[in-house]
């Protein structure tokens, strides 16, 4: 069983390449379980077709968690992608770092991680212990970065990487960098800077997936690009990166930049 | 030889800010106390204060109430159960309710204020502890003061009649001779035809806080707590003793000063109160000649022992010097008879 995460900035595109990417991982026959880790509860929407999908801290609100079932909680999508939604409160209240711990404890109690693949779509950024729970304790044992070129993007990034590089200093945990993937913004030098990032932390480019109007055209279709256009470059790409993904052992403990070294990189790939 | 500690000197006052602040909202008489928080955390703090009330034979229980936050509330937030523990505080038809929140309910940021808010039948205060904020027992203290010295002024006063409004302020509710300290308080005043008028807080209604903003002296009963009454709502310059009386000369400068901040002359009843600390000093004349040790003691410890005519040395017996120290001569006579016993 390969358990990856997928961390990154808020909106730099985590749920469109995990979405895919578990498309790709079904279509080729794996079994696959995506698990969505924001309380926006969207990660899996375009392998549902965006059928709403009840998450499991709804449920436990309701029901009160003993009462919640698997079937409650997960449901098959495209390619035979079981899928799952943390959930989370109501913005402005409550603890949703609290709520993924639960989620976990919940998922693992009742036996659904389990598949050849589980692919967790993490909020943007290691906002608190709650959400770096995936990687703590051993859920997410391969980490990818997922980062544009903009400066916030790969500030973000960075941050995962020095969580990972604590995380990784404790004996029982087994959570490593995998790499980072690109989704470009369409900047210039846009995949030069985030290779250079990846190597200064000490991992590599794992995959660059460009900017590309057919993804748009998906989710307004309500389908992931290898469902929509299967026959795409795009798709193509996502496909080479499960590949990737399944094939990756190249795993390390990152060296995080300093906030200098960082904005110098960017700065040394940017276009005045 | 017994190990364990006289009632007096078991200290009561360590803890967290929650036990600080439910000792003061506790001793609302018509209090309801709502710990917004996990029910260990109300246990813990009311265990104590059942502890407390052991030593006063029918004394009111106070009501508190746990809204029993478990992990449903961290994730989802306490603010629902904190109003459903406000509805139930209501239907007790309290004289006004405490919110205290908790560690957990701080961590995940209840906005209690505005649950409170929505309470317009009963006066809530919503005192803000979180042990993990920092603090002890008595930062927790001082909140709670705090929170119902604002209250007080948005209370009308009490009409008490003619004569000034003496409050005491921050008693400490968990001390053992609380109330003692508080009776030879009143003693005292008596002595220039003055009474207690307000104990702030300290078994007294909701309705009597109304009093604060128009005391005439506020009697501290720790020079500490100078700072919490700088925010009281009180008129400008309100005379403020700083600490309850404390030994021999200490009661006679305690006399001089309130006599001083209310305008009265105090001359006969300082020479009253020094002819009963000669009658007090006279029981004990048994006392004269020993030999005790008071190292690191306070001066007023040394100046009772001066007093008795006792020899104080480093290869004395030792004798117990509690703090908080006994108030007035009411307090010195108790300490003398402790004394009396180690000797």
């Amino acid at each position: 069983m390969k358990q990856i995460a997928l961390y990154g900035k808020g909106g730099i595109g985590k749920s469109t390449t995990s979405a895919n990417l578990s498309a790709a991982l079904g279509e080729s026959g794996r079994s696959v379980l995506q698990v969505g880790c924001d309380p926006k509860h969207d990660s899996t929407r375009m392998l549902m077709h965006a059928e709403p999908l009840p998450t499991v801290l709804d449920q436990v609100r309701e029901r009160g968690a003993p009462n919640v079932a698997l079937e409650d909680v997960v449901r098959t999508g495209y390619a035979g992608v079981r899928c799952v939604e943390a959930g989370g409160p109501e913005p402005g209240i409550g603890c949703a770092g609290r709520g993924i711990i639960a989620t976990f404890q919940l998922l693992e109690e009742r036996g659904a991680l389990e598949a050849d693949v589980i692919v967790y779509d993490v909020l943007g950024d290691v906002v608190c212990g709650g959400f770096a729970m995936p990687m703590r304790e051993g859920y997410a044992e391969e980490v990818y970065l997922v980062s544009s070129g903009e400066l916030m993007s790969l500030y973000a990034a960075n941050n995962i990487a020095k969580a990972i590089a604590r995380l990784a200093e404790r004996p029982r945990c087994r959570c490593r960098l995998a790499g980072v993937i690109l989704n470009a913004k369409g900047m210039e030098r846009e995949e030069e800077l985030v290779r250079a990032f990846a190597d200064a932390i000490g991992s590599r480019l794992v995959a660059a997936i460009p900017r590309d109007r057919v993804v748009q055209l998906a989710e307004l279709h309500r389908q992931t690009v290898i469902e929509y256009a299967p026959g795409s470059a795009q798709a193509a790409v996502y496909r080479r990166l499960a590949d990737d993904v399944l094939a990756n052992t190249d795993l390390s403990i990152p060296r995080p930049l300093t906030q200098d070294e960082l904005e110098s990189l960017a700065i040394e790939y940017t276009t005045f | 030889m017994s190990s364990n500690p006289s009632p007096s000197s078991t200290p009561r006052s360590d803890g967290c800010t929650l036990a600080g602040a439910l000792s003061v909202a506790s001793a609302v008489a018509d209090g309801v106390t709502i710990v917004h928080g996990p029910s260990g955390c109300s246990h813990h703090h009311v265990s104590l204060l059942l502890t407390s009330l052991l030593d006063r034979p029918g004394a009111r229980l106070p009501v508190l109430l746990s809204d029993d936050l478990g992990e449903r509330e961290v994730i989802f937030g306490g603010e629902d159960a904190l109003a459903l523990a406000l509805d139930e505080a209501v239907a007790r038809s309290p004289g006004s309710i405490a919110v205290l929140p908790t560690c957990v309910s701080e961590a995940i940021g209840d906005d209690c204020a505005a649950v409170a808010e929505r309470v317009r039948s009963v006066p809530v205060v919503v005192v803000p502890v979180g042990g993990f904020l920092g603090g002890g027992f008595y930062e927790g203290e001082r909140a709670a003061l705090a929170a119902y010295a604002e209250l007080s002024a948005r209370l009308p006063a009490p009409d008490t009649g003619e004569g000034p409004v003496i409050a005491l302020v921050g008693e400490k509710n968990l001390e053992y001779e609380a109330d003692c300290h508080a009776a030879e308080i009143g003693r005292l005043l008596g002595l220039l035809d003055l009474g207690v008028g307000l104990r702030f807080v300290r078994e007294a209604p909701t309705a009597s806080f109304g009093l604060l903003p128009r005391a005439d002296l506020l009697v501290l009963r720790e020079p500490g707590m100078g700072g919490i009454a700088d925010c009281f709502p009180v008129r400008p310059r309100t005379p403020r003793i700083h600490g309850f009386p404390v030994g021999l000369s200490g009661t006679l400068a305690f006399l001089e000063r309130c006599g001083a901040a209310l305008g009265r002359d105090a001359a006969g009843a300082v020479e009253d109160e020094a002819g009963h600390q000669e009658a007090v000093l006279a029981r004990f004349g048994g006392l004269a000649g020993a030999r005790v040790s008071l190292s690191g003691a306070p001066r007023w410890a040394v100046e009772l022992a001066d007093a008795l005519g006792m020899v104080v040395s480093p290869a004395g017996v030792p004798v117990p010097v509690p703090e908080p120290a006994p108030v007035g001569t009411a307090g010195v006579a108790r300490l003398l008879a402790r004394w009396g016993r180690s000797l």
